[in-house]
């Protein structure tokens, strides 16, 4: 595909573009191969400030990308993972009403600044660490800051960012209703506090990452304020990709014969209905196989492929000739 | 930012140089919507696609085929509904009056009027109008769970009884993450919404998680057991999780022929309630007839919504709340 990339270059950053026209980027936990409309995707992304959604197979991907492009650009890297109980306000703040309750009543602890007992969540963080810190736009009293809230963020260098990627994980499994809620606390970015009646207000920009494993409909009110993309299903070359990239190539004809299991494992999971393997598991059975030195041809093939890779009671029947890579 | 002037801004920042990344452009931002959001594969509970047949939009997902009554021969359910209407007329041989059928109407699993065969037939007006479906859907399986704003008024209540708190009373917001299991009318009062049965079941699966949906086939009532996708024969009734709603797609055996063997007694139908709300579970059914026909007993023991093109999100909060009033869970 022929475009600029104005915004996300993973081959500007040091990545190798491969023959297919993806990238592989990084060494290491870090290591990804993007495929090209994923690069394509980031840059309207980052060009138009829109959440990208991201969907895709399970094991394809779609949780490792953020930290990736967190690398690639820079940035510091903040994930939340929601569940059914996710609220879209506990991204920005939450109270302990209770701790605070508790601290009044009791004789030991002497009641502290309302401040004190404000969470911030994780677009708080994205937005305006420093105030996130104080848990207020003013600094915690002298007595107090050992309350001080700890970053959450993860960053490759120490150095400040100006900009963040955010992941929100698993967007699909949240009530209905929260997606679009979410969205408005990321639109505005300024925010009010209501415990405290503290204003917030941002000063680093944020790129916003959704994943789905499509298990219900996302509103689309929410799709239409989103770039959508959806990652390929994994193939043998992209798992091999990855181990090389992760491992060294040393041991690459392991990486390969293990892709071949898991590619037949994935071909049997889909047809029994039942989750297939995908890149953690994948890069599990490289390093069980590594560092117990087992390869196909060892008796206990079959139960380390069953233990790291199928998981399930009954062990599949599987045939792994052990071949170089093409 | 509209969709159309993301793109426009995307073609001038990024100069897409092919048809194939202009395209990939216009995609990802939903002004050609061409690519769709893939669903996961069915995990555990049946999950119907759209992919699975049927002729008409609304006939797209089909009914399991159930197995015939060895002591009575027994008409399947159809796999798409696009065959017309079908009618049986029953020989009442216990009483004086007999019945005489005429020839034409001998025969139970024929059409009444020549089937014309059609590639598409054309949609049913649903039920549930598509707009008002998923907040009527969220509104009937959905749960309270405390976990809203700190609910000061108890909280000072609690507080002024010198007991302490216990726990921190907040107040309610509705959740699906409790999930529901369908359980699907399959007698033959039925028949004429079989396109609307199969549209809230699709409707339900985009709204809740895979692993909190389960779908169950029944006729006359789930007690005498049910089938799933594929049984070959009935199996037990199993309640769900504690405090799983039970949403029924049934009509209580109001329709269909008199002295049907399928329809079930009040009296079993409020054996069945009182043990599905063990546990904490709502059991919630629709029913396609108005409610003065609904016997009085039985909604007293579930919470009973009008299934019909007038029913409307209010509507529907209204009766549960009712019923909420009224002591069901």
């Amino acid at each position: 595909m022929d475009f600029k990339r104005k915004y996300f270059d993973p081959v500007a950053a040091g990545g190798v573009k491969l023959k297919d026209g993806s990238v592989a980027f990084g060494t290491g936990a870090n290591s990804y191969v993007f495929a090209e409309k994923v690069i394509l995707a980031l840059n309207i992304a980052l060009a138009t400030k829109r959440p990208l959604l991201v969907s895709g197979e399970p094991g394809s991907g779609k949780s490792t990308l953020a930290a990736s492009i967190a690398a690639i650009l820079d940035r510091w890297y903040y994930r939340h993972v929601v569940t059914s109980r996710t609220q879209a306000a506990e991204l920005l703040w939450t109270f302990d009403t209770l701790k605070r309750l508790n601290d009044a009543n009791s004789d030991v602890q002497d009641l502290l600044s309302k401040q004190c007992y404000v969470d911030p969540g994780v677009l708080w963080w994205a937005f305006n660490p420093a105030t996130a810190e104080q848990r207020g736009s003013t600094p915690l009293a002298e007595g107090e800051q050992r309350y001080r809230a700890a970053d959450p963020g993860i960053s490759s260098s120490a150095k400040p960012h100006d900009q963040v990627v955010v992941l929100l994980d698993e967007i699909d499994k949240a009530d209905p209703d929260v997606p679009n809620d979410l969205l408005d606390p990321f639109d505005r970015k300024t925010f009010t506090v209501r415990e405290t009646n503290d204003s917030i207000h941002p000063v680093r920009d944020a790129l916003l990452l959704l994943t789905t494993n499509g298990e219900r409909e996302l509103p689309p009110a929410f799709l239409r304020r989103c770039v959508t993309v959806v990652l390929d299903p994994p193939t043998e070359h992209w798992f091999v990709e990855i181990a090389d990239r992760k491992f060294g190539v040393k041991d690459q004809a392991l990486h390969v014969s293990v892709a071949r299991a898991v590619k037949s494992l994935r071909d049997v999971a889909k047809s029994s209905g039942v989750r297939p393997p995908g890149t953690a598991e994948y890069l599990d059975a490289v390093e069980v196989c590594k560092e117990l030195e087992i390869t196909p041809d060892s008796k206990v093939w079959g139960q380390a492929t069953q233990a790291v890779l199928w998981k399930r009671d009954e062990p599949p029947v599987l045939a792994i000739p052990a071949e170089p890579r093409p | 930012m509209t969709a159309f002037s993301a793109l426009l801004r995307t073609f001038a920042e990024l100069e897409p140089g092919d048809a194939e990344a202009r395209t990939a452009a216009g995609e990802m931002l939903g002004v050609f919507s061409t690519t769709a959001i893939p669903a996961a594969p069915s995990v555990g509970a049946w999950k119907p696609t759209l992919s699975e047949g049927g002729t008409s939009p609304g006939s797209s997902m089909p009914l399991p085929t159930l197995p015939a009554d060895p002591e009575q021969p027994r008409r399947q359910p159809e796999l798409a509904a696009s065959a017309g209407v079908r009618s049986r007329l029953t020989v009442v041989s216990r009483g004086k009056a007999v019945l005489e059928i005429p020839d034409w109407a001998r025969q139970p699993d024929q059409p009444l009027w020549p089937v014309v065969s059609s590639p598409v037939t054309p949609a049913v007006k649903p039920l549930f109008a598509p707009l008002r479906r998923r907040g009527i859907l969220f509104a009937i399986v959905s749960t309270l769970v405390e976990e809203g704003e700190v609910d000061l008024e108890r909280a000072v209540d609690q507080l002024s009884t010198g007991a302490g708190l216990r726990k921190l009373p907040r107040s309610p917001i509705a959740t699906t993450r409790r999930g529901v299991q369908v359980l699907v009318d399959q007698g033959s009062g039925l028949d004429p919404f079989r396109d609307d049965q199969r549209q809230v079941v699709l409707a339900l699966d985009d709204l809740l998680s895979d692993d909190r949906f389960e779908v169950r086939y029944f006729r006359g009532c789930p007690s005498r057991g049910v089938y799933a996708v594929g049984d070959e024969s009935a199996r037990a009734w199993r309640a769900p999780s504690p405090k799983t709603p039970i949403l029924m797609l049934t009509d209580l055996g109001l329709g269909g022929p008199l002295f049907e063997d399928d329809v079930a007694s009040t009296g079993e139908w409020l054996a069945f309630a009182a043990r599905a709300s063990e546990g904490g579970r709502a059991i919630l059914a629709l029913v396609p007839y108005e409610a003065r026909r609904w016997p009085r007993a039985l909604s007293r023991a579930m919470r009973l919504v009008h299934w019909s093109e007038r029913t409307s999100v209010g509507e529907v909060r209204r009766a549960l709340r009712d019923a909420r009033r009224g002591g069901l869970a």
